[in-house]
């Protein structure tokens, strides 16, 4: 096995709150290949960006990491200094934001704001390289160059999106978190900007993490697919093993979903929307004990250990070698 | 670009609204209890000199006459003579006008430059000890009572440490020897400026503190802020580069409407350092009821707080890309 780019070790992520700490990330671990990419899935709440956060060091004021490491590039994340953890930001890891976020600053053209980016890593550029390298970047996310004199408003949502996407590929970076970059995007842009991050992070053999709810979306640009619920991870694997043969019944309800041309809709009569309060820090059980449809009387008595279903692919369900 | 065609038709609707203002003026100061002469004649006048008086004014005239010889003369830029001062009120206003600006456009510039500076840092350190000091230390200064604080600077700056004069805009023995340069002459109108102008930034500064720090702890929520963070600048660059810009804005209304009011003077603030400046001439004009010079007062406040927002609405296009006409 080669060393990975990124190693997430038992990392925990709390919130202090009123009754003391809450995590929303519980002891996960997984790797990103140099040129890998994974995709977080799972509902609203269940921590991924908060793991995507925590691995760039911006979390809320409220919010620390707990325990845990994330090995980049032979540098645990947890630790290293504020200073030395500003140079990686961008240079090292860079992110996707959700266009439909205010990501860009309104009041600076976009052209600033990607030269900015540049010029805070290699401050030693001229100023006619940064708007060269600008140049390129519009170029290879395909918007004319002329647009780069424009205000971030005056794009739409999709070329919007390209735009943070060219800015995140300023320096580089040998890993992306890419947080919901698609979502609040129609189906044919979304598609459109699917395909355009597929593509230079295969050609740039960058890593990727890849957080989104849909299902569908990161079964189109991951090579691993690691599903979240409560704050754990419950299911790591192969996209194709995870798609084919989901060992977790709260994946297989996922998986089940999906809509196919060819199978007959899913029963989603078993799915139970989550509620609040189910927190693993709260029930201390198997984090998907209420929304389960296989849950026992064993799955309300701690987490269960991880079982390998083969040599990339595991799952942490009590009742993993019982189902078909 | 739809801004001059936004300018031009923003400056025919000044035109409307100034004949409007116009009319409710004239009208307003005629529905006014009292008249012009009985502030100016005195018991020892006949009648008949009262009513020549009144014919030299042009009051024995119909309201309908007075009203067109106003407009007419309005349109030629004459707004008339005063009856107190007997010289035409354009003379009178023109003189006390640049008074009046250096005062109060110095004075609201100072405090919101430092208004938005320390506003700015109090949000950056939100529940800090500087922020909790900062916040407190304005709402402070913004509750006094102005013509209290003045007395206090003057009996503190003036009379006890005896830094600045006590009143006036200069000292006669300078303006009057010929050997004094323009620089001589500028320090001297700036040492009596500098406790009107101490007691209106304190008053005042602390407003536009507040206003900056709510809009900047709103706009450090924005999401550009964490994009900011994660391109890995350095605090300084997002508080001031990325932030800051953006938290400004609400300021600048607030700017552009108190400097386009500030010309009517605080006529407090002129009454107690005796400033000569617009202020204290309205309020004059207006308990003479010196018609012609009162009207022209208001006039000259409602064109400058019309212009003012016109140039406010065009300055948002300029600091905020997002606002076009």
């Amino acid at each position: 096995m080669t060393t990975a780019l990124l190693e997430v070790d038992n990392l925990s992520i709390g919130y202090r709150t009123a009754t003391g700490i809450n995590l929303a990330v519980d002891g996960v671990s997984f790797q990103v290949e140099r040129g890998g990419s994974l995709g977080l899935v799972g509902e609203s709440g269940c921590g991924k960006t908060t793991i995507g956060m925590g691995l760039m060091r911006l979390l809320a004021s409220n919010a620390r990491i707990v325990s845990g490491q994330a090995l980049f590039e032979g540098e645990d994340l947890t630790t290293v200094s504020e200073k030395r953890m500003r140079q990686i930001r961008w240079r090292r890891i860079s992110m996707i934001f959700q266009a439909a976020m205010n990501a860009l600053n309104p009041v600076h053209r976009v052209e600033d704001q990607i030269a900015e980016a540049i010029m805070t890593h290699e401050p030693d550029l001229s100023n006619h390289a940064v708007a060269h390298r600008s140049k390129s970047l519009f170029d290879l996310v395909k918007i004319p160059e002329s647009r780069l004199r424009d205000y971030p408003h005056q794009f739409s949502g999709g070329m919007r999106q390209r735009v943070i996407i060219a800015m995140a590929l300023a320096c580089n970076p040998s890993l992306i978190i890419a947080d919901e970059p698609t979502t609040a995007l129609d189906v044919i842009v979304q598609n459109q900007i699917l395909g355009a991050i597929g593509t230079f992070q295969k050609e740039m053999n960058i890593g990727m993490i890849f957080i989104s709810h849909d299902l569908a979306v990161v079964a189109d640009v991951c090579t691993h697919i690691g599903v979240m619920h409560a704050g754990s991870l419950v299911e790591y694997g192969l996209r194709q093993e995870v798609l084919d043969c989901p060992g977790h019944p709260y994946t297989r309800m996922l998986v089940g979903s999906l809509l196919t041309l060819s199978d007959e809709p899913a029963d989603l009569a078993g799915l139970v929307c989550p509620t609040v309060d189910n927190g693993p820090a709260m029930s201390g059980g198997c984090p998907v004990q209420t929304n389960c449809p296989n849950a026992t009387a064993a799955c309300l008595r701690g987490q269960a250990d991880w079982v390998a279903l083969s040599r990339t692919h595991r799952v942490r369900c009590k009742h993993a070698g019982e189902q078909s | 670009m739809g801004l001059k065609r936004f300018i031009i038709r923003r400056l025919v609707e000044i035109a409307v609204i100034f004949f409007v203002i116009m009319t409710l003026l004239f009208v307003l100061f005629r529905l006014a209890p009292g008249d012009p002469v009985s502030r100016m004649v005195d018991p020892s006048m006949t009648p008949e000199d009262a009513r020549l008086l009144m014919a030299s004014m042009g009051l024995d005239q119909p309201v309908w006459t007075q009203y067109l010889y106003y407009l007419k003369n309005a349109a030629t830029g004459n707004l008339g003579v005063s009856f107190h001062y007997g010289e035409p009120v354009t003379h009178i206003l023109m003189n006390r006008l640049p008074n009046t600006i250096l005062l109060f456009t110095t004075s609201i510039i100072i405090s919101a430059l430092l208004g938005v500076f320390l506003g700015k840092i109090a949000a950056w350190k939100r529940g800090e000890r500087t922020d909790t000091l900062m916040t407190i230390g304005a709402l402070f200064c913004h509750t006094l009572f102005l013509p209290w604080l003045a007395l206090i600077m003057i009996w503190f700056f003036a009379y006890w440490v005896g830094w600045f004069p006590i009143t006036g805009m200069v000292s006669p023995e300078v303006w009057i020897d010929p050997d004094a340069g323009f620089m001589v002459k500028a320090l001297d109108v700036l040492h009596h400026m500098a406790l009107p102008l101490m007691t209106l930034v304190l008053i005042h500064f602390g407003s536009y503190l507040l206003v900056m720090r709510s809009s900047m702890l709103e706009t450090l929520k924005d999401d550009y802020i964490i994009t900011a963070r994660a391109k890995g600048l350095d605090e300084k660059t997002i508080r001031d580069h990325h932030a800051a810009p953006n938290a400004a804005l609400p300021v600048v209304t607030s700017v552009g409407l108190s400097l386009a009011f500030s010309i009517n003077g605080g006529a407090l603030t002129e009454t107690v350092f005796t400033w000569p400046g617009l202020g204290r001439e309205l309020v004059f004009s207006v308990s003479h009821a010196d018609y012609p010079l009162a009207q022209a007062s208001f006039l000259l406040i409602a064109i400058v707080v019309l212009l003012a927002n016109l140039v406010v609405d065009v300055l948002y296009a300029y600091l905020d890309p997002r606002i076009r006409y």
